[in-house]
């Protein structure tokens, strides 16, 4: 099956999930009406919830259905349609505060029906996880404690408003109806047990051994890791991987990083990593022999995915080099003749990491390599400034149109390289990057 | 070029289980329309169909009933006073009787509750549903 092929699928898949509790209340008895408003109002309910109980899914990771996606953009759907479910399930519950308020009962807990209590409480729980994800770093959320709460407040909440609908039971009130409610809605819930359970378990029974941590330039480590047991991982040049250090995995404390050594080695992987943040910090005290456990390979950020394509453009700023070292050291590995271009923007020329191995790699390939340098010294001949359509247009090939481009590197650098190209003629399907920010 | 892609699909599922949402709601065969008279009209003294109305209120009956459109469409009671006696309503308010069996079960599990109603507010409840009648219903 093709990759879009596949995502064809996928998205059917998904559609109907979403769909079918709908559609499931359709059919077989369907109890009395009570008004336009009133019954819309309940289907909006149902539908809210049907969406928030695949948002379960969408974050399992499930390896085969986002690989035809991109698990980046999966969290990126995940985000985006969190928003539109919860804004159903307000939706239903506003209909009624507005057409019907008296059929809400009392707000306090103790004068009313659990299962009310229970929708109430559901609401402001979904609102509470949007709002905390939505706004993260706004709210000085730490990342490892914002993902526990975020996996243990969408559960509370999904199943309180699975009790408010059971409880209610109009809708559900056949057997068979509930019985297939039930085990639809529980079947998210138990995808919690699937990804906090059955998949450290799975990770755990293949370890890795840190061979080596290798210092580069600029606060950057380079991470060396062996497989202790197995046969290793084969990846796609470009892919990145969670990475879990020193902690057990069913603590779920991970951190995604791209490969950057050559996906021609399996048994020996390497990830480049800047100090940014509490748990990269760490990296440079990471003593060889230590235990490393990986939940990867994902992403679709690699020229594997386009075999077709005549030559290869590489945008990159500072450590968002990493991938595309991945890439590069591949194509050397496998003889790759095709034209390839990188464009390579750092501040000083001493931060510049693997700037000898890529004169290296101009030997072994057809590398047009091109360095940028916000901070040149003063006898600096190459490109100075940021990377910019004059720049591109100067340095890139004239068949540019046809080639594929992948940008790795601060926001700012490859927002302008993406409109840069696009005032190039280069076509917007042309142009890849990874959304690193939403894994 | 992807995020554009997810804003699509994303954009398309919202409308899709909307539109089906409305066809939900379209679909539903409107409210059950009402049984002609059973019973001949009591008129209870109006202090005690007051009395009825604030147990109403204070039990939150409004969560599964509606009275003249407000409350819980789903059980309307107007026209009560028209369909059944003051046995019969006493009855469908305690889910004894012939009742229990004619109701859910759920809604006859609920109802038992309102067995440990002090006999005087029954009495006074039981009023106030006789003197719902169906005129004024929309």
């Amino acid at each position: 099956m093709t990759p879009l092929a596949a995502a064809v699928v996928w998205v059917g898949v998904y559609l109907l999930l979403v769909a079918a509790p709908l559609l499931v209340l359709l059919v077989g008895p369907v109890p009395p009406g009570a008004g336009f408003w009133w019954d819309f109002s309940m289907a909006l309910g149902f539908a809210g919830m049907a969406m928030m109980g695949v948002q379960f899914a969408l974050t399992a990771r499930f390896r085969r259905a986002s690989a035809p996606f991109g698990i980046d953009i999966i969290y990126y759907f995940h985000r985006y349609v969190a928003v539109i479910a919860l804004a159903l399930v307000l939706a239903h519950y506003l209909i009624i505060r507005i057409d019907n308020p008296q059929a809400l009962g009392a707000l306090n807990p103790l004068e009313t029906p659990w299962f009310m209590s229970a929708g109430r409480a559901a609401l402001l729980l979904f609102t509470v996880v949007i709002v905390t994800s939505l706004w993260r770093k706004p709210l000085r959320i730490e990342y490892d404690r914002w993902r526990l709460w975020h996996a243990l407040l969408a559960t509370v909440a999904f199943l309180a408003a699975v009790g408010h609908i059971e409880g209610v039971g109009y809708y559900t009130a056949a057997p068979w109806k509930r019985v297939l409610w039930t085990v639809y809605t529980l079947f998210w819930v138990l995808l919690l047990v699937y990804v906090r359970l059955a998949k450290p378990w799975a990770m755990r029974r293949r370890p890795w051994r840190v061979t080596e941590v290798r210092a580069e330039r600029d606060n950057i480590w380079t991470l060396a890791l062996a497989p202790d047991g197995h046969a290793g991982l084969s990846f796609a040049p470009g892919q990145f991987a969670w990475l879990t250090l020193r902690t057990s995995p069913y603590h779920v404390k991970e951190h995604p990083f791209s490969f950057s050594s050559s996906a021609t080695n399996t048994s020996l992987i390497e990830f480049t990593i800047k100090e940014l943040g509490d748990f990269t910090r760490t990296i440079r005290t990471v003593q060889p022999g230590e235990i490393a456990y990986l939940d990867g390979p994902y992403g679709v950020f690699s020229v594997d995915r386009h075999p077709r394509a005549p030559g290869f453009v590489f945008v990159a700023g500072g450590v968002g080099i990493a991938p595309i070292m991945s890439m590069l050291r591949t194509a050397a590995d496998r003889g790759e003749r095709r034209p390839l271009t990188l464009v390579y923007a750092n501040n000083r020329w001493e931060d510049v990491i693997f700037r000898e191995e890529l004169e290296q790699l101009r030997e072994r390939l057809d590398l047009e390599l091109v360095h940028v340098l916000a901070e040149p010294p003063p006898e600096w001949r190459g490109e100075r400034g940021y990377i910019d359509e004059t720049l591109l247009a100067r340095r890139l090939p004239p068949e540019r149109r046809l080639f594929e481009y992948f940008l790795c590197g601060p926001r700012p650098m490859t927002e302008r390289a993406q409109r840069a190209l696009r005032a190039l003629g280069v076509p917007l399907r042309r142009v890849h990057f990874e959304l690193f920010e939403m894994v | 070029m992807r995020e554009l892609w997810v804003r699509i699909v994303a954009t398309l599922t919202g409308m899709l289980v909307i539109m089906l949402a409305l066809v939900f709601a379209w679909l539903q065969s409107p409210r059950v329309p009402f049984t002609a008279p059973a019973v001949a009209p009591a008129t209870p003294p109006p202090a005690l169909v007051e009395a009825g109305r604030a147990v109403y209120a204070a039990q939150g009956c409004a969560m599964c009933h509606a009275i003249a459109g407000e409350g819980n469409p789903r059980y309307p009671l107007d026209g009560a006073g028209e369909r059944r006696d003051a046995a019969g309503l006493r009855d469908w308010i305690l889910a004894t009787g012939a009742a229990e069996a004619e109701l859910p079960a759920r809604a006859a599990g609920r109802k038992q509750a309102y067995r440990a109603l002090p006999d005087e507010q029954l009495g006074a409840l039981v009023a106030y549903m006789q003197s719902l009648g169906t005129e004024g219903m929309n």
